[in-house]
Order: structure tokens, then sequence, then C-alpha cells
């Protein structure tokens, strides 16, 4: 289906045109995440006049390489990736930031990550997380690694030694199914999983934890591209308004202040 | 040796012999098929053994694949379901059912068949052996499992299984030849659960040894059963049942050969005691005939045929008989009796008076002249004469009486019943037909004696004697006359 896709869109413009190809973060599964993100794509084929891809990449940081390696041309970064791609001074420029809708189509300028449980696991504060199997996302992840950890450690509680077990499950559903399964006693995610989790299965859930308003995806090209198109692009990322969007549905784009990433978590 | 016993040796020994030879092909035959079938057996269960290990062997490689990725090892250490999940999951076939990778202390890390089941301890496999082979009870299911503890930078971070639940369809799959059953047998499970291994179609039986780990369930057994196939178990029954038709036809069939035989041959039997008796003179010709007109009844019978040639053969020798018997009693020129036959006539009259007290009289005619006749005009007419004489006798004797030639030209009369007077009258009319017209145009003349037989005759010479006698006197007397022998007469 791709293939097909990224052939018609081939032919539909200049023969010889380079396709701009867009790397999305893995935070759930690709075929949510690029379905999430086709109207954006056929947004930017119509500005850009170029033929654009959505790929997914197997992990968060494989971003940060596809970009440098120029494998990707655009990559929609997690929050603490571009944080991480800043401190190492990987030489990427800032485009814009996505904002999106709650379910109710209302703009939702940032999200939060959360740990939580079930109710009457026993778990109710930090120390009770101590010996017992918790569920992490990426090791990338903003809400589903990064500030979970950062918040254990406020809290006096060390995850590399004092959780019993720690899991990796990569996407944030895939967190609240193994918490269902009783595969784990808690884990993190971000915010709007636990909505929706409330919405399904009630209030069966234990909020252990949340984090301030985090920025959504940082979407970066590398410095090395052409100046004319890249702003072409951030024009491109500007003039998009889909008000119909709901969820994890890009909704439009702004430019925030980039020290905002330099402060997540905190 | 009767021509039964012939017949019927000579129609079993031939039955014998293709009995025997038969039942020798029959059993080599049978010896050679089964061979044959063991031999089948032993490569198809040689067959299900590799399926077996080809199903272990395919295991062990995924295993070690598994063992031998540095990111697998990397995501085992970081505890990375969901990286664990993707690999495993692809390790499951439709045998491979089940496959997990266990942190060093025992922990889930991930289940290849159930993406969110995780988590939980694992303690039915033992895992401090480095590598292990074995049959163990999984989530309540008797499996083979095939494990391999994994490595991390030298360091020990856990294990991975692959499990193959025994079922009754992998069994099923292993022993998929059709004419085999293999069943496995623990504490806890029987596959397959019918009771269909217990019957005389079982050809043969294996234990299948597959090398388990110490560790593994006990009491563990792999049956690998052959069945006879539906043509194999005709093929059986029929080798048993074989012989018993051909005995029962090799005891039957003679006494039918015998029964056909007698009776079919029982005319024949009865036909050759007839001429057997007609050769030792106990039966005339005569009732050979009769006997063998009784075997002309016969229908479709070959015999029929016989009896009508004999019947025509006996027909033919009666008249031939008859006919020499015609002759020997016959005068050739005269046609009547000869001297032989009224010696017979004679001789039967004497007895059947002397027995009854009958009487007879015998009268003895002689030509007049008769050597002059044939002087005169010849042999031609005298024979002539002689012929016409005895005519003339004959045609005027009555039914009882014998007439024949006695000599010469002597002809005799024997009258049964008849006393010397109605001899006498006989006679003389004998004399006056003679005498009444000329015979070749000669006046014939004849000399007539009579004679009655006497109680004191003993024989019949006497009683001619007396007759001659009297024909003598006849003679003597002038001629063409006829004179009674009396005592006076003498």
């Amino acid at each position: 289906m791709f293939k097909k896709i990224a052939i018609f869109i081939f032919f539909s413009f200049e023969v010889f045109a380079k396709p701009l190809i867009f790397g999305l973060n893995p935070y759930l599964p690709s075929n949510q995440i690029e379905k999430l993100h086709e109207k954006l794509r056929l947004h930017l084929e119509t500005k850009l006049q170029t033929p654009v891809i959505l790929t997914t990449s197997k992990n968060y940081k494989e971003q940060i390489e596809l970009l440098e390696t120029g494998k990707i041309d655009i990559a929609a970064m997690s929050p603490n990736l571009y944080y991480e791609a800043r401190q190492m001074k990987k030489p990427f420029i800032y485009l814009a930031t996505v904002t999106k809708n709650d379910n109710y189509k209302n703009p939702k300028p940032g999200y939060k990550g959360v740990i939580f449980t079930l109710k009457g696991s026993g778990i109710k504060t930090f120390e009770d997380l101590k010996g017992k199997r918790f569920g992490f996302t990426d090791r990338a992840s903003t809400s589903g690694y990064v500030c979970p950890r950062n918040a254990m450690l406020k809290h006096g509680i060390d995850p590399d030694k004092d959780l019993g077990y720690s899991f990796l499950l990569k996407k944030h559903s895939k967190i609240l199914s193994a918490l269902l399964q009783n595969s784990i006693d808690a884990g993190a995610t971000y915010d709007r999983v636990l909505q929706e989790a409330i919405l399904i299965y009630g209030d069966v859930f234990h909020l252990l934890y949340e984090t301030p308003l985090l920025p959504y995806e940082a979407y970066v090209v590398s410095n090395k591209m052409d100046k004319q198109l890249l702003e072409k692009i951030r024009e491109a990322l500007l003039n998009f308004e889909d008000s119909d969007a709901i969820g994890e549905a890009p909704a439009r784009f702004e430019v925030i202040e980039e020290s905002l990433y330099d402060q997540l978590c905190i | 040796m009767g021509l039964h016993v012939k017949v019927i040796l000579t129609a079993i020994l031939p039955f014998l012999l293709a009995f025997f030879i038969g039942a020798m092909n029959i059993n080599t035959f049978f010896k050679t098929q089964q061979a044959s079938l063991y031999k089948n057996i032993d490569l198809k269960s040689k067959i299900v053994y590799e399926r077996v290990e080809d199903h272990i062997n395919i295991m062990k490689i995924m295993v070690n694949n598994f063992a031998n990725s540095n990111e697998n090892l990397s995501a085992v250490f970081l505890k990375d379901n969901d990286h664990l999940f993707k690999i495993i999951k692809n390790y499951l076939t439709p045998f491979i059912q089940k496959s997990f990778v266990l942190s060093a202390d025992g922990l889930v890390l991930a289940r290849g068949h159930d993406e969110y089941f995780f988590g939980d301890f694992f303690k039915t496999i033992p895992t401090e052996k480095n590598e292990l082979f074995g049959i163990y009870d999984v989530e309540g299911k008797d499996s083979f499992v095939y494990g391999k503890k994994l490595y991390y930078k030298s360091q020990y971070v856990g294990s991975i299984f692959l499990l193959i639940p025994i079922t009754k369809e992998l069994l099923q799959d292993f022993a998929k030849d059709g004419d085999s059953v293999l069943t496995y047998s623990s504490a806890t499970t029987t596959y397959p659960l019918s009771s269909k291994l217990i019957d005389d179609t079982v050809l043969k039986n294996y234990k299948l040894n597959l090398h388990l780990d110490s560790s593994s369930l006990q009491n563990i057994d792999f049956d690998l059963t052959f069945y006879a196939s539906e043509e194999i178990i005709d093929l059986m029954k029929i080798g048993k049942q074989i012989y018993l038709p051909l005995l029962f036809a090799f005891l039957i069939i003679p006494f039918v050969v015998f029964g056909v035989l007698f009776f079919h041959l029982k005319p024949y039997t009865s036909l050759i005691d007839l001429l057997k008796k007609f050769s030792q003179k106990e039966i005339s010709l005569k009732e050979l005939y009769t006997q063998c007109k009784k075997f002309s009844y016969q229908k479709h019978h070959e015999i029929k045929n016989i009896s009508r040639a004999l019947e025509g053969m006996i027909e033919a020798t009666e008249k031939s008989l008859d006919e020499l018997e015609r002759i020997s009693i016959t005068d050739t020129l005269t046609r009547v009796y000869n001297r032989f036959k009224m010696e017979k006539v004679l001789t039967r009259e004497i007895k059947k008076s002397l027995r009854k007290q009958t009487i007879f009289s015998v009268i003895i005619l002689d030509i007049d002249f008769f050597k002059s006749i044939n002087d005169t005009y010849g042999h031609m007419i005298g024979d002539k004469v002689l012929k016409q004489v005895a005519q003339k006798i004959q045609a005027n004797i009555r039914d009882t009486d014998w007439v024949g030639r006695w000599g010469g030209e002597e002809f005799m009369i024997v009258c049964e019943h008849t006393n010397e007077q109605e001899a006498y009258l006989l006679a003389d009319k004998m004399r006056k037909i003679i005498n009444s017209e000329k015979i070749e145009e000669t006046n014939v003349t004849v000399s007539l004696g009579v004679s009655q037989y006497n109680q004191n005759d003993t024989n019949w010479d006497q009683v001619v004697t007396r007759a001659d006698d009297a024909l003598y006197i006849a003679k003597n007397s002038g001629r063409d006359s006829v004179k009674i022998f009396r005592s006076q007469n003498v």
C-alpha cells in the first residue's frame, strides 16, 4: 500500500522530483501513526509540489541517525529526543512544534506524562513501586521513560535499583494492555492514553504522578537542507490547520522557544 | 485295480499335486509379503522418528539464532519486551506454539504467543542448564521444550525456550502415513484417548527413544504402533482361510468324483458282468440280448449306444446261428429235415414217451424203382422227383408231424401222439397222393413202412428198425403199398 501510494504520488508530480521523506516518531504502532499524519502529508505535497513519503522509525533514537545520514528529510522528534539532539549539538534546524486537539476538538497546547497503576494494586506512593514490575516505553520517550524516571529519582526511588523489574514496551498503548493483563504493576505513558482508558474501562486506575505540560513533537530538518526549501516547509507547516483533528492527529503548528525543550520534566 | 479306482486316482493325483504346489506358492507369497511389509514398517518408523527429530532440530536452530544475536541479547538484558516479543513471535509455527524469554531469575520477559502476558515467573522448566531438551508440563500441557541460557557480554541474562505442545494433532502429524498411530503417555496425559490400540490388527510396536533431559517428566512413553491396513487384514484373512476350503475341496472332490464315476460307470459294470456270464455260458445269447435291451432305455448315456451295437451284433449272430442251424438240420436238395435232425426228433420223442407215457409212430417212405428213374431220366430228373415227393409229403402232413430225408430216396415221418393205425392211414394217404399224378412225366410210386413206439423201446433204433422192416415187407409184397410192423408180420 505504502509503495503504491509512493509510486502514485511520484508520478503525480514532476517525474524527476525528489520526494521528501518524513520520519515519524514510533510512540504508536506505525500504521496508526501514519494514518494520523495522512492529512498533513497531503497538505505538504500540495504546498511543496513534491511527493511526501511517511516512514516510522524502529525506535525513537533511530530518528537522529536517519536525519543525520539524510535517509529522512523531516523528523517529528519526541520532546526528549529533540532535547537530547540539542544536547549532542546535532546539526538540525527546528521548524515548528505540532499542536493537537483534545477529544472535543479543543486546542490542546501540550501533553502530560503520567505514572499510573490499577486501583487495588496496593501502589499509592512512589515508595510502593519498590520491588514492583514497571513498564516504560522507549528509552528516548519523554513521557514514557525520561520524565517518569526523573520523577522517581525526585521521590527517592532509583528506577535501576529499587524497581523489581522494568520492561521496555515501546508503545504507549502496550503499557495499558500490559497493566490490564497484570504483566506489570505500574507503567508510564502520557495523559491521553490514561484518559481514553478511563473512558473505556472506567475509574479503575490510580494516577500516581503527572508531569507539567510538555510540548508536542518538534519538527526538525538537517542543516544541509536548502534554505529556500526549509522555509517553504516551515511555511507549509504553519499554514496547516485541521480543526477536526482529535487525539494524536496534528491539528496545527506553531513556533515556540526551543529552550522549552531543555526544561522538560522539571 | 478297478476302473473306478484308476479313474479316481487319475483325477485326484493332479489335484493333490496342484494342492500342494498351490499351498507352497501361497505360503511363499505370504512370507514374501510379510517380509516386505515389516521392512516397510521399519522404514516408516524411521521416518516418524526423523519427523520428530526435524521438529526438535528446527527448535534448536531458532534458539541458536536468537542466542547468536547481540541485539536480542541486549534486549534481554534491557528487558525490552517489545523487541523480544517481535522476534520470538516469528519463531511460532503450527507446531512450535509457544516461545518464552525469561530473565536470569525466571521472570517471563516476553511470550511470543501472547503479547501482553509477561512479568510472571516460570517454574516448571529448570533454568540452570546451559542447554536443555525434554518434556515438561508447561501451562497445563505436556510439551517438548528446547531451551538455552543467554549470555550478554559474558553475563547470564536469561533463557529462551521454544515449546511444542504434545497434542493429538501433533502425534497424528508425526505418524501421518495412515497405517500407524503414535501414542504419548505420561503420568497425566495420554494421547490418543481412543482405545483403537487394542485389537489384533497390530503389526509391530516401536518405542521412540528421544534422549530427554533427566529433569523431564518421568514415565514418558512414545509408542509407535503400526496397524494392518484393510487390504493387509483381508490378505491375512485369506492367508488363514485359504487352506480350509482347499482341504475341504481336497476331501470332498474325491467323493464327488467317485460318486459321479460310480453311478456313471455302473451300467458298464453291469454290462461287463452280463458279458462275463455269457462267456461263462451262464446265460444264452437270447438272454444276453434281452438284458442288453434294458440298457437301451438309459437316457443320455453312452451305454445306450453300446447296448444298441451289442443288440445289433446279437441279432446278426442269432440270424447266422439260425441259418446255420437251419442248414445243419435241412436236407439241401429236398428242403425237408435231414437225417441229423430226424435222429434228434426221434431221441426227443423217445425221451418224452418214456417220461410222459405217450406214444408216437414212425413212417418210412421209399420211392419205388428210384434207381431206374435215375438211370432212365438222369440224376437231374431223379433229384426233381425227390424234391417233388418231399414237397407232397410236406404239404400233406399234420402240424404235429415231422418229415425228413432219411437217406437216398427214403423219407421218414415222425407222428407225435399217433398210434400205428392212425399212422397207417396217413401213410396210405401219402402213397395215394404221390401216385395220383405224374412227376416229371413219370409215374412215381412209393412203399411205406409204419411202426409204433413200444414201451419196451429204450432208443429210437428199435422203432425205426421195425418201420424199416415193415417197409421191407411192403417192398417185397409188390411195392406201392403200406405195411405196419406187427410181430405176426415178421
